[in-house]
């Protein structure tokens, strides 16, 4: 008899709880120091507006821990600068943890060897262990915005074991790094020819057509964007260049997982993609030559500016804030680190604070730092994850979970019982210790003042007062916003 | 989009959810899982092939109610026969997907996420339509999230309405949050103030037994189940989808052996479950729409062990007050004898089964866009 849904979902379930448990203890699981590590005094604004600290530390970073207003003493200039050398920064603690969660840094042809579902929910912990207790926090953040931008959904085939080379190897070695560069990764990431179905764009005969799919998307969510003034012809052309690429690995060999280039499947005939001559007989370099043209196409420098844009400034960013930071692209030759510089030194960075939308990863994120809750990652965090809409990786359509507020408005009960559950101990994977962090902060009011970033009025003293008052602050409409 | 704190606009106050949310349609999707055999469910009597085939399993006339002179109704599914005469029931016959595996697992996925591509058509809907999206859009019904919901703007599944709290001292939590929700501008207040008011009528919902449904649900998984949906839907909470799966006992649809010993409890299960849960509506069915699906058919012939083998096209049925396409029967395969049967003989897909849902999708949101539900169907 063939697999029953049922026998499978149940052994799934036998097996997830296998790797789970005992993990699912806090201290088993944190290495030595995290649990009973120095947990030094709050800081806390003390004007009635949200003051510059607690918006970088908003914007930059998941959301201010108790003690991070001190990181930014020496001066912004200088904290920024850290952030964006991210291999300089020392991070033991997160590192060792990361390394722990060993099955997820096996070569990618290992992995076909494990249960995706388990690969899943150890990616998962690993990406909220990081965006909870990294140091590089500036990363993380660019990191999530960037696998919105190269989405690539884990359901989608053998994804299901590819999204982990993808997100270690592709998406976060070039977070900080050149966008051309991350767009040459993204091209040949296994989990992108699989998901876009790059791996079977292919050109035999003269009158085969080759897969659109993975150019279309090349030029409408990666480079140009939909208004960015390519046509189909363009579409067409840059499938050529795209053809004969492909990914292939062996169940019956294990390691054996790569991707390659098949000049017998490539079109290499002349092409001509937004009117630049790529000459016949190029072979594997008209890869190279394609991705060349887009990130040099100017509207490029303003696709990729306005997003950045989005996530850093405001949803409905104005004109000349996106033309400043596309300039930066051009002059720059798309060097990341040099578009967030001036993204950070425009007016209105400073001018936009508390006007965007948690979304409910940065919102969880969010919660577990502001309170230095002890977590693992776990499967009881990403239920949670899950209710409220945005479990990572998870995002079907190739562009990404939305950054706009309006999709996002339904999760509210979710966010309310998760901090309610938080801080009354109802989540097995994370622990918050609240009367230590009254303590931390002297007053209660100086810890809400923390939670909201500036003072509380009067009468959100009367609502957060009392045992859950913590809760109801993280719950509030404020909360929700950063 | 900031918020301001001190200014009063509960006068403005204005329940947005009920405006746009009530009395909207609802889609509740049963899934049949383990390839449930359509030549019983609804059965081709008229068919000479279908009784040689079968020489044990075949339905007598006896034992079904006839519908065209060609299909019928088996008697266990007789609870459907309600609404087959009120003109709310259509039968899909010889539909499915272009599933070629005949596996469970890897039908299932393609069906459930409505081609071969990532994440579940419900999902898409949910995301490219024009519906509000509140947090009890969605809601599966069971313990695990199905793949058709896979992506979906917020994942809810739950065994029973009970599990739809805040807090544990709900009536102090819900008090503050409403005060501090009552004072938000813009659309997030007015979306803390419609979720307060969700839980509120779940609140009251959980309190009271309510009335006893006007026919008595089957004491099944399925039957407490619709009968959870059902309290969904009558308590108005924005409610645009639900799924269901219809897994029985044993092996369920899944019915290699000795076929005509389980599956008599499966269809008793499945049209008493429905027939119930319409009546249990109320004028609620009206805005209702169900549809019944499964992975795939079953052999034609049955095997050796009085079972039958993993097939192809099988039985969809549509339940609702005004079905795209009227009610009736679709039938869209020729006849059993073998020149008319698909690979090992199978009953051909003759029909694509996400047309039949794109066309009820259009029912129950006639904004949404059917090439971001179904990609892969417009270009075909």
């Amino acid at each position: 008899m063939s697999h029953d849904r049922r026998e499978f979902c149940s052994s799934l379930g036998l097996l997830s709880l296998a790797a789970t448990t005992g993990c699912e203890q806090l201290s088993s699981f944190l290495p030595a120091g995290v649990s009973d590590r120095d947990r030094p005094p709050g800081t806390a604004p003390t004007a009635d507006e949200i003051d510059f600290t607690h918006h970088v530390l908003n914007r930059c970073t998941f959301g201010p821990r108790p003690e991070d207003r001190a990181l930014l003493k020496p001066g912004f200039d200088s904290w920024l600068d850290q952030q964006l050398h991210p291999k300089d920064i020392v991070d033991p603690l997160c590192d060792r943890t990361i390394a722990s969660i060993e099955r997820i840094h096996q070569h990618r042809g290992e992995l076909y060897s494990e249960d995706p579902r388990i690969l899943l929910h150890d990616l998962v912990r690993a990406r909220i262990i990081r965006a909870v207790y990294s140091r590089r926090q500036l990363l993380e953040v660019m990191v999530d915005l960037w696998t919105d931008h190269f989405n690539v959904a884990w359901s989608k085939g053998n994804c299901r074991w590819l999204k982990i080379s993808d997100d270690l190897e592709v998406i976060r070695p070039h977070a900080l790094g050149r966008f051309r560069d991350l767009v040459r990764a993204t091209a040949t990431s296994p989990a992108m020819l699989i998901y876009l179905d790059g791996h079977d764009n292919k050109v035999v005969h003269p009158e085969d057509k080759p897969n659109e799919n993975h150019a279309r998307e090349l030029l409408e969510l990666h480079t140009l964007g939909v208004d960015g003034g390519y046509t189909q012809r363009d579409v067409l052309e840059a499938a050529r260049c795209m053809s004969g690429w492909t990914y292939g690995h062996s169940f019956m060999c294990a390691g054996v997982s790569r991707v390659g280039f098949d000049s017998g499947r490539h079109d290499d005939g002349a092409k001509e993609v937004l009117g630049v001559t790529i000459p016949a007989g190029g072979g594997k370099n008209d890869l190279e030559q394609l991705i060349d043209i887009v990130c040099e196409h100017r509207s490029t420098s303003r696709y990729v500016a306005r997003r950045l844009a989005r996530v850093f400034i405001a949803d409905s960013p104005p004109d000349e804030v996106v033309e400043a930071i596309a300039a930066s692209y051009r002059s720059s030759g798309g060097d990341i680190p040099e578009m967030l510089e001036t993204v950070f030194g425009l007016p209105a960075f400073r001018e936009n604070a508390g006007t965007l939308f948690k979304r409910p990863f940065r919102y969880l994120v969010s919660v577990l730092r502001a309170t230095d809750a002890d977590t693992n990652g776990g499967a009881t965090i990403q239920k949670r994850l899950r209710r409220m809409g945005q479990p990572p990786f998870e995002y079907p359509t190739p562009d990404g979970y939305p950054l706009e507020a309006e999709p996002w408005f339904g999760s509210l009960l979710w966010r309310w019982n998760f901090s309610l559950d938080l801080l009354a101990g109802r989540i097995p994977g994370a622990t918050v210790q609240g009367k230590e962090l009254v303590r931390r902060f002297g007053s209660s009011d100086r810890l809400l003042a923390h939670l909201l970033g500036r003072r509380p009025t009067s009468f959100e003293l009367e609502q957060m007062n009392g045992e859950d008052g913590i809760s109801i602050a993280l719950a509030s409409p404020e909360f929700q916003w950063h | 989009m900031a918020l301001k704190h001190g200014k009063s606009v509960a006068a403005q106050r204005r329940d947005f959810l009920s405006v746009q949310e009530q009395h909207q349609p609802v889609l509740v999707v049963v899934f049949l899982r383990g390839g449930a055999d359509g030549l019983t469910l609804a059965p081709p009597h008229g068919d000479d092939a279908y009784h040689r085939a079968r020489p044990t399993l075949a339905v007598s006339r006896a034992d079904l109610h006839d519908l065209d002179g060609y299909i019928g109704l088996n008697k266990s599914m007789a609870g459907l026969m309600p609404l087959w005469e009120n003109g709310h029931l259509a039968l899909h016959h010889g539909v499915g997907s272009a599933d070629e595996t005949r596996s469970h697992f890897a039908a299932q996925d393609l069906m459930e996420h409505g081609g071969r591509i990532a994440g579940g058509w419900l999902a898409r809907f949910l995301r490219s339509g024009s519906r509000q999206i509140g947090p009890l859009s969605s809601v599966a019904i069971g313990t695990t999230m199905p793949e058709s919901l896979r992506g979906a703007p917020g994942g809810v599944v739950v065994q029973s309405v009970q599990e739809f709290t805040v807090g544990s001292d709900e009536v102090q939590s819900i008090g503050r949050l409403r005060k501090l929700y009552e004072v938000a501008e813009g659309p997030l207040g007015e979306a803390g103030r419609s979720t307060l008011d969700a839980i509120s009528r779940l609140r009251r919902l959980r309190s009271e037994p309510g009335p006893a449904a006007p026919e008595p649900y089957p004491d099944s998984q399925l039957g407490r189940g619709m009968r959870e949906i059902s309290r969904l839907i009558h308590a108005e909470v924005g409610l645009v989808a639900s799924t269901i799966d219809a897994v029985g006992s044993g092996l369920g649809w899944d019915t290699h052996f000795i076929q005509s010993q389980t599956i008599g409890d499966l269809m008793e299960d499945l049209a008493g479950s429905i027939r119930s849960f319409v009546a249990d509506l109320g004028a609620h069915a009206d805005r209702t729409r169900i549809v019944v699906m499964t992975e795939f058919g079953r052999r034609v012939s049955e095997n050796s062990s009085f079972g039958t083998d993993h097939g192809s096209g099988s039985l969809m049925l549509t339940v609702g007050k005004e079905l795209p396409g009227g009610a009736g029967i679709f039938k869209h395969f020729e006849g059993l004898s073998s020149d008319n049967l698909l690979g090992p003989g199978d009953v051909p897909v003759g029909k694509d089964y996400r047309h039949v849902l794109s066309d009820l999708l259009e029912t129950v949101d006639s904004g949404y866009e059917v090439e971001r539900v179904f990609p892969s169907l417009t270009q075909a």
